[in-house]
């Protein structure tokens, strides 16, 4: 196997950037008591950044509005939350997800 | 330290889920979510591979929405474990608001970081507010 220089520097520089936001925030906090409003404000953000995350994979492609028509990942993630929501099971979300996606573009 | 080296975005949705439920994780805990999921990342990635070659449309077979699908589960059963759902909705459905509106005239990082700082704020301010 080939191991190119280039790629490897790239690799380990990603490390330490990505080291860097993962590690300090939990040295920082561990050290100083939050004020209130801090707390409830970090309470949102996991909901806050997964929403952001599916809305953007659900509404948008290529930083357009995908028209609603053809917009078959919609379609699938009624379905999909629909699983989440019954079934409680991230495995049987995801298979439920995929399942859907590729009937709906075998379909279309 | 080494927590953090080895939190990734999966373990962290994880992790959240069960802080919901139990009031504290140990190291050890989160020591032992990590390693599980490297070992398991490690041993997808060699079966990947091996087999990836007989894959070769992998949009076909509908494997590109299994990240958003992930996404979704993530959110409902952290949504569901807690008991703040009117919020949470509230919270959930601007950030999809504004990361849409924000994406449009901007990049999609952003979007997602915009969004995440105002939607939390909304939380935090309609908590404080009822």
């Amino acid at each position: 196997m080939e191991v190119r220089w280039d790629i490897l520097l790239i690799i380990i520089g990603s490390c330490i950037v990505t080291f860097i936001p993962r590690v300090l925030p939990l040295i920082v906090l561990s050290r100083l008591q939050l004020p209130d409003w801090g707390m409830r404000w970090l309470n949102y953000v996991p909901i806050a950044v997964m929403a952001a995350l599916v809305g953007q994979e659900l509404f948008m492609k290529d930083g357009a509005i995908s028209p609603l028509r053809n917009n078959l990942e919609l379609i699938a993630s009624l379905p999909t939350f629909l699983t989440a929501i019954i079934a409680r099971s991230l495995l049987g979300t995801v298979v439920v997800g995929i399942i859907s996606i590729m009937v709906l573009r075998f379909v279309f | 330290m080494l927590v953090g080296a080895l939190l990734t975005d999966e373990t962290f949705g994880v992790a959240i889920n069960q802080t919901a439920t139990r009031p504290f994780i140990s190291e050890k805990w989160m020591h032992g979510l990590n390693t599980t999921a490297y070992l398991n990342w490690i041993a997808a990635n060699i079966a990947g591979a091996f087999f990836g070659k007989w894959i070769t449309n992998p949009e076909k077979f509908g494997l590109d929405f299994a990240l958003p699908a992930m996404f979704i589960g993530l959110l409902v059963l952290l949504m569901v474990s807690r008991s703040k759902i009117v919020i949470d909705m509230i919270v959930a459905i601007s950030a999809v608001a504004i990361v849409v509106g924000v994406t449009l005239v901007s990049s999609a990082s952003i979007g997602v970081i915009v969004a995440t700082v105002f939607a939390a704020t909304v939380g935090m301010v309609v908590e404080k507010w009822k």
